[in-house]
């Protein structure tokens, strides 16, 4: 062959591996959990599509480019029928089996979905449960997972079963990163540099470049953390047992 | 808005290009910036063999194992590695019959790669 045998597996992994981070953009952001064993099967194929791309010159890359588009593509689609049409969606991803009601192990739901009783066991472990007569639902949800309701009685205590007010808490707004200021947050809460200069200095931080992370809470508390942690008492604590040469 | 124009530009023209690149072989018939294609050599071949003018015969030959070499640099991405080896054989076979001054062999050889020629890259 005349040009480098390396060089064109190198051009054909670049394009594998464009087209690849393209298409897992556009198919979404479901974590390995929520994956269905439908989602779970298409992942392996479009991968295995990819790497028989990279690096099989006894086949055509085209080939195996429009292999690839064509998966991602119906994926898409089913992706957008399960959206759109409840039915179908019923039809493609499954639908949520009771496994447990009011404590009692449902043995046909069991069957039908093929689940296991020892996984049911530990998959309640899993979320605490030792007890099957304290579950009012256990539901095995089309991605595979156990999702539990506890009866009411079990439940732990919050703040509305108390009467208890509570504060709004929001989440926190980063105001620098790695050293540098992020001026668009600290505009949308009406801050600036002097303000947030000013606070710095009140904490003995003399430059911006001393800060690994800052963020504000919505109760308007700067949370500061420097480069250099500056740990007093009772210092650094290495939670390993190794004892091995320093 | 126009970072998102941008960036949706960005995509397809990148995606354009790697089709091409790897669809190269259906855009050119010999190498860039070459008058000389493939196919024209394969008739000049099969011309100079019909007359028996096997000197000028395997002058075309060697032109032919250039201009190929030079295509193949350019076009190799979209090229299946059998198919090149299968071409490169042939041209050596091709190569053996003019040396022999095998008319029989030589116009197989060439037929046989001009069909090769039309499938190569599919």
């Amino acid at each position: 062959m005349n040009l480098s045998v390396n060089l064109v597996v190198f051009v054909r992994s670049v394009f594998a591996f464009l087209t690849l981070f393209l298409y897992a953009r556009i198919l979404g952001k479901k974590q390995i959990a929520e994956l269905s064993f439908f989602d779970y099967v298409n992942g392996i194929t479009i991968g295995s599509i990819a790497a028989t791309m990279s690096t099989d010159l006894s086949s055509i890359a085209m080939h195996h480019w429009v292999g690839l588009t064509t998966w991602a593509g119906l994926v898409i689609i089913m992706q957008v029928i399960t959206i759109r049409n409840r039915r179908w969606s019923n039809i493609i991803q499954g639908e949520s089996v009771v496994l447990v009601h009011n404590g009692k192990i449902l043995e046909r739901n069991m069957e039908k979905a093929r689940y296991p009783i020892d996984t049911l066991i530990s998959a309640l472990h899993g979320k605490s449960v030792f007890n099957i007569m304290d579950v009012e639902f256990a539901l095995l949800e089309p991605s595979g997972q156990l999702s539990v309701q506890l009866k009411s009685q079990k439940r732990p205590v919050t703040p509305e079963d108390l009467n208890l007010e509570t504060n709004y808490e929001g989440v926190n707004v980063e105001v620098i990163v790695n050293g540098i200021v992020i001026n668009q947050n600290l505009e949308q809460l009406g801050l600036d540099q002097k303000w947030l200069q000013d606070q710095l200095q009140q904490l003995g931080i003399k430059s911006i470049k001393e800060i690994f992370y800052a963020a504000i809470d919505t109760q308007g508390t700067l949370y500061v953390d420097t480069v250099k942690d500056r740990l007093t008492f009772p210092g650094t604590v290495n939670p390993s047992d190794y004892e091995g040469p320093d | 808005m126009l970072q998102r124009v941008l960036l949706y530009s960005g995509v397809v023209v990148l995606f354009v290009v790697m089709v091409l690149v790897m669809n190269i072989r259906f855009l050119i018939e010999g190498p860039i910036g070459s008058d000389v294609t493939v196919p024209s050599l394969f008739g000049k071949l099969h011309r100079q063999v019909g007359a028996e003018d096997w000197n000028q015969a395997q002058n075309t030959h060697e032109q032919l194992r250039k201009t190929w070499s030079k295509f193949l640099t350019q076009a190799q991405i979209s090229l299946e590695k059998s198919e090149v080896a299968a071409f490169e054989e042939q041209l050596i076979r091709l190569q053996t019959a003019l040396e022999f001054s095998d008319k029989a062999k030589a116009i197989e050889e060439i037929r046989l790669m001009s069909r090769n020629w039309l499938t190569l890259g599919q």
